[in-house]
Formats: structure tokens, sequence, C-alpha cells
């Protein structure tokens, strides 16, 4: 099949054509998911060589599964996000048992334009923000994750940590309200403090 | 950070910014689908007519399971045919085998009325 053809299928389409045997199915999938379950995995575990990990593994799984791909039963990246998620958690007890790692690797994310001041604030806020990520419990942050960055509905988050959707309001709440006192004690230093006069000043 | 509207911006930021996999890694990917992907749809994919009776037959073969299960299927048919048209003596012979009556075992005809399946009227 074309490639710009590829483009417009649904992930389930384009997982009957893997099966089937199209070359180029498996790079429209990859090209499609692949950002999305390495992103989630690498701000669940805050370790960029784990999240690549996690990610060829939970591509794995789904290439191993194409042919028993039973259509209509859910979304492929519903299921994908539930595969990544069990991994991570997977990689944080594994990591438990070894020594203590720095907390160094924050998510590399592109470079996006704006002043050099302002990248670095900005910088300095994402990092922030995965620090304190990481000093919730597993299940808030995979609920914020999901919600907040991901980008998902709770009945979509409801199957992938397979809750009710109460239960993931519910740790979605509890999540962001942690995460607010986190990041409270730092503010002058991520220069909202300067974002606020600058509003007052205007 | 006091309300809420301060975090929600820093988690949009942070959903807004891509982690594009690297380049190994996306390879790592491909080569894992390349060794797992099924071969294309069976070996007679490659040599079906696109019109005609022969890629009918072909099509039909390929959806009954392949050229195992068509021959499969067209031994349980004769075998089917031949049970239904053979005198049934064999049978009994079969039959009076097993059940013990040893008298008969030397004149078992496996094919007795097969002149039949070729009498022409």
């Amino acid at each position: 099949m074309p490639r710009d053809t590829l483009d417009v299928v649904s992930d389930e389409t384009l997982l009957v054509l893997y099966a089937n045997g199209d070359p180029a199915a498996a790079r429209a999938l990859t090209t499609r998911l692949a950002p999305r379950v390495l992103g989630y995995a690498t701000r669940l575990l805050t370790d960029r060589a784990e999240a690549e990990d996690v990610t060829q593994e939970a591509m794995l799984r789904l290439w191993k599964m194409a042919p028993q791909w039973r259509a209509g039963e859910a979304q492929i990246s519903t299921w994908l996000y539930r595969v990544a998620t069990n991994l991570c958690t997977d990689q944080k007890r594994a990591r438990r048992r070894r020594p203590a790692i720095a907390l160094d690797d924050a998510p590399e994310v592109a470079a996006q334009s704006g002043s050099a001041v302002s990248s670095l604030m900005q910088a300095d806020r994402m990092t922030a923000l995965h620090r304190a990520l990481d000093q919730l419990p597993d299940r808030q942050r995979q609920a914020v994750v999901l919600r907040h960055i991901e980008g998902l509905a709770n009945p979509e988050i409801a199957q992938i940590m397979d809750l009710g959707i109460e239960a993931v309001e519910s740790l979605t709440a509890r999540g962001k309200r942690a995460l607010t006192a986190i990041l409270a004690g730092r503010k002058a230093d991520l220069g909202y403090d300067d974002d606020a006069d600058e509003r007052e000043a205007v | 950070m006091e309300d809420d509207l301060e975090l929600d911006a820093l988690l949009a930021k942070a959903g807004a910014l891509p982690v594009p996999p690297s380049a190994a890694l996306t390879a790592r990917i491909l080569a894992d689908a390349d060794a797992l992907q099924p071969p294309a749809r069976g070996q007679l994919g490659a040599l079906r007519p696109r019109i005609g009776v022969l890629g009918w037959l072909l099509e039909l073969a390929e959806g009954l399971g392949g050229g195992r299960a068509v021959a499969g299927l067209s031994l349980a048919g004769v075998t089917g045919l031949f049970l239904g048209v053979a005198d049934p003596t064999a049978l009994q012979s079969l039959t009076a085998l097993i059940a013990g009556d040893m008298t008969t075992v030397g004149q078992m005809d496996l094919l007795p009325a097969t002149d039949i399946l070729w009498t022409e009227n």
C-alpha cells in the first residue's frame, strides 16, 4: 500500500496489514505509536535508556500479538499504553532492588524556539515537574501523566489502569494536589514570581 | 505554584514537547517487526492471476486454508464417495473380523463390486 495512503488509515487497519505481510505497515505504526509510548515511559521512569527498552518491548509485544488481534475489542493505543504501564511498573520494581541511580535523566525533549533565558527557564520548569512527578506514588503519577500530559480521557485511562472512572478521577486529583504542594516550594526558583510581577505590571 | 492553572499550563507544555525516538531505537523496533512479521498472505498470492477461473480457484483454495487443506478435503470427499457407492460386503467382512467370525477372513474382498463404477448404461 502506498505510504501516503498508510498515513490516513487507522492503527487497527495498519496492524492487519502488518499481519498480512505488508512491509510498510510496521514503519507507519512505529512512526505513529513509538513516540507516544516513549514519551509516556520517559515521564514515568525519568530514565531515557529504561524508557527506550520499555518502548522496544511494548512494540515487540504488539508485533507478536498482531496475528491474534481481535478487531473492535480495544484501541491499539490503549492496549499499548497498558502494556507500557505494566512494563514501567516492573522496571521500577527492578530498580528498587538495584542501587539508587541519580535523577539526572529528565526526559530529552525536542528543542523549542524562544529566547535563551526563556528556554532555560522552560527547561528548569520541566526538570522540576519531572522530579515532582517522580515523587508521586506510581498510580497517581500514571493517572496524572495519562490525563494531563498524554491528554487521554478518563474512560480510556480507566481501561489502561484497570480501574473505575471514579478511581481515576480521585487519583488524578490527589496527584495534582501533591504536585502543587511539591512545586510550591520552588515557585521563586522557577520564575513564577517574576511571571506574577509581569502580569501585575500589565 | 498557588493555583491549578499554573500547574495545568506546565503539564500542557510538557505534553506539547515531543519525545522523539532516536534513529537507533527506531531501527531496533523495525528489526523486531521485520523478524516477527508473518509472511505475505499465502504463497499462492504471488501466483494468483488477477482475473479468470484459475484466479478464482486459487482464491478459494487460499480461503479454505491452502494446498494441504484442499488435499485433505479432496481425500475426504473421494473416501466418502467410495463408502457410499461400494458394496457393503467388504464392511460386513470387516465387522465379522472384529466381532470374531474368523471363517470369513480368507474370503474378504476389499473391492467386491468395483466394476459398477465403470459399468456403462
